[in-house]
């Protein structure tokens, strides 16, 4: 059993963490009104991230069985 | 049109009077297509008149999301990076409308690359101080305006249903991997999803059987035969049973629209259906599978665009694509791992009833300019507002439908969610369709506010 363990830096962000982000990663946000607006839109999608940061997930989820799952109606699934 | 009471053509120089006299205020086309609609119109009256009949689409127009390509026609993906964009072939459904003999109208606006639910600079044709909604805001603008019949849209995280319920007009995001994308500008593939905006569930009804379909070039779509969705609509929905969630999707609402989402409900029991109370499973790990998805798809999306032109993109755009590139790629894997397992939990969840009825949106359409969302007081971030109620949908892939379900004090449209099994759109279809034709909304349809 895995824990997911990814994720967890935009819990922590400051705006000059995410600033310093900005310059590191070479991303087009310049101004104060740009960093501003992004450091709003990860804070805002912080909490719901963090659902799935929290989730413990085991080999057997794989992504491929999601169009297996749908197309059978959901039949077939193991629940865990 | 068949027995010759109105041609093909009479009826594009209606919508064509009706852009003419609606769109210098509600602005929802980008762009038109007159001559070429009324050569294929004629075309249309004289194959009907000859005997040929390609379908109950055949003459009929419809006008398009600006975010599909149409072949000679310009396609922006409302950017001014591809103002000059005229794409070489139409989009997988574009051509199965043109098939079954659709005229195509024109371009419908679509917020920057979809990436949001405003739609600039398309406003609400029942209050032009209004948002239509978004990101398909031009499509249901133009329905609810009268200047489209018939339009196509797209959805990642409510971009049909959201302006379908703040027009007041029927919007159906159908099940994932039912209508091919293939010629759709990409916002996230594991999310994105193409269906109808119409006035009546039946025009939706029609839409869909016309786009519905495997197609080998679009991987998520699967082989099988289709329904008669349009033969299905007037069939009995006694005795079907309506999952109400006790949680999540009755939260942080609106009054006025609690009040009418909670009477819908209601006439759906006078219609003999058998409400139900069910526990919506694992909403925060639903909504975060599906944040983190959309944000890491949509950078991956624009990561050959965006370097260049990011000082062309809107402010909001910009937020989306940069918090997409800070987002880690194990958080983007494990939602991914996640996806089938939440989708169990709720088909788990949800097994003993046919349909959910949930709200569309938790508020009416926003004034131009607002980024909040207050609901009692409370403010929440706008995007955020418009989104929690439809991605659940989303990610499990689920059909659902946005019908119009009252008005508030000021006149402002609501909409009811319908949700269903997954490929079971023709039951979802047949409820709204029970809906509205047994209540007083649709009429308002004919009196549109502007204009």
């Amino acid at each position: 059993m895995t824990e997911n363990v990814g994720g967890k830096g935009s819990r922590k962000l400051s705006k000059s963490l995410l600033k310093e982000m900005v310059e590191i990663l070479h991303l087009a946000v310049r101004d104060e009104k740009d960093l501003e607006l992004l450091y709003q839109t990860v804070r805002g999608n912080d909490a719901f991230l963090r659902a799935v940061d929290m989730m413990v997930l085991i080999p057997s989820d794989d992504p491929f069985y999601f169009a297996r799952y749908l197309s059978l109606r959901g039949e077939g699934y193991s629940r865990r | 049109m068949r027995e010759g009471e109105v041609s093909s053509l009479e009826l594009l120089e209606l919508v064509l009077e009706r852009i003419e006299k609606t769109d210098d205020d509600v602005k929802a086309y980008v762009a038109l297509r007159e001559e070429k609609a009324r050569k294929e119109a004629r075309a249309a009256d004289e194959e009907i008149r000859k005997g040929v009949d390609r379908g109950p689409l055949h003459g009929l127009p419809v006008s398009i999301k600006d975010l599909i390509d149409t072949e000679g026609l310009r396609t922006t993906y409302g950017s001014p990076i591809f103002k000059d964009h005229v794409p070489k072939e139409d989009a997988a459904v574009v051509v199965r409308l043109k098939e079954a003999g659709a005229v195509i109208v024109g371009k419908t606006n679509t917020h920057e690359f979809a990436l949001g639910g405003i739609t600039p600079p398309t406003r609400n044709p029942y209050d032009l101080s209004r948002i239509p909604g978004g990101s398909s805001g031009g499509s249901a603008a133009a329905i609810a305006a009268g200047s489209a019949l018939l339009t196509l849209g797209s959805d990642t995280g409510g971009s049909i249903r959201i302006p379908a319920s703040y027009c007041g007009v029927v919007g159906l995001k159908p099940t994932y991997g039912r209508v091919s994308r293939v010629g759709v500008f990409p916002e996230s593939w594991s999310l994105d999803h193409v269906g109808p905006i119409t006035r009546h569930v039946e025009d939706c009804a029609l839409l869909l059987q016309a786009i519905a379909g495997y197609d080998p070039d679009d991987q998520a779509t699967v082989e099988g035969e289709l329904p008669d969705y349009t033969r299905g609509l007037d069939g009995d929905v006694e005795g079907l049973k309506v999952g109400v969630p006790t949680n999540h999707f009755f939260d942080d609402l609106d009054r006025e629209v609690h009040a009418a989402v909670s009477a819908a409900i209601k006439h759906l029991e006078v219609l003999g259906m058998r409400t139900e109370e069910v526990s919506f499973p694992a909403v925060n790990e639903i909504l975060g599978a599906y944040t983190a998805l959309d944000l890491a798809e949509v950078a991956a999306n624009h990561r050959r665009i965006y370097p260049e032109h990011s000082h062309e993109y809107l402010p909001d755009t910009k937020a989306f694509i940069e918090a997409g590139y800070l987002l880690s790629a194990t958080t983007y894997i494990d939602a991914l791992r996640a996806r089938p397992r939440l989708l169990g939990q709720v088909l788990d969840a949800t097994r003993g009833v046919d349909v959910l009825a949930v709200p569309s949106q938790p508020i009416v359409a926003p004034k131009v300019g607002d980024t909040v969302a207050v609901i009692d007081g409370h403010r929440e971030d706008l995007l955020l507002a418009m989104v929690r109620l439809m991605a659940p949908f989303n990610l499990t892939g689920l059909p659902a439908l946005s019908v119009c379900c009252g008005y508030n004090s000021r006149g402002l449209p609501i909409g009811l969610q319908i949700v269903g099994k997954p490929f079971d759109e023709a039951t979802v279809l047949r409820v709204g369709h029970a809906y509205q034709i047994s209540t007083p909304w649709r009429e308002r349809l004919y009196k549109p506010p502007i204009g």
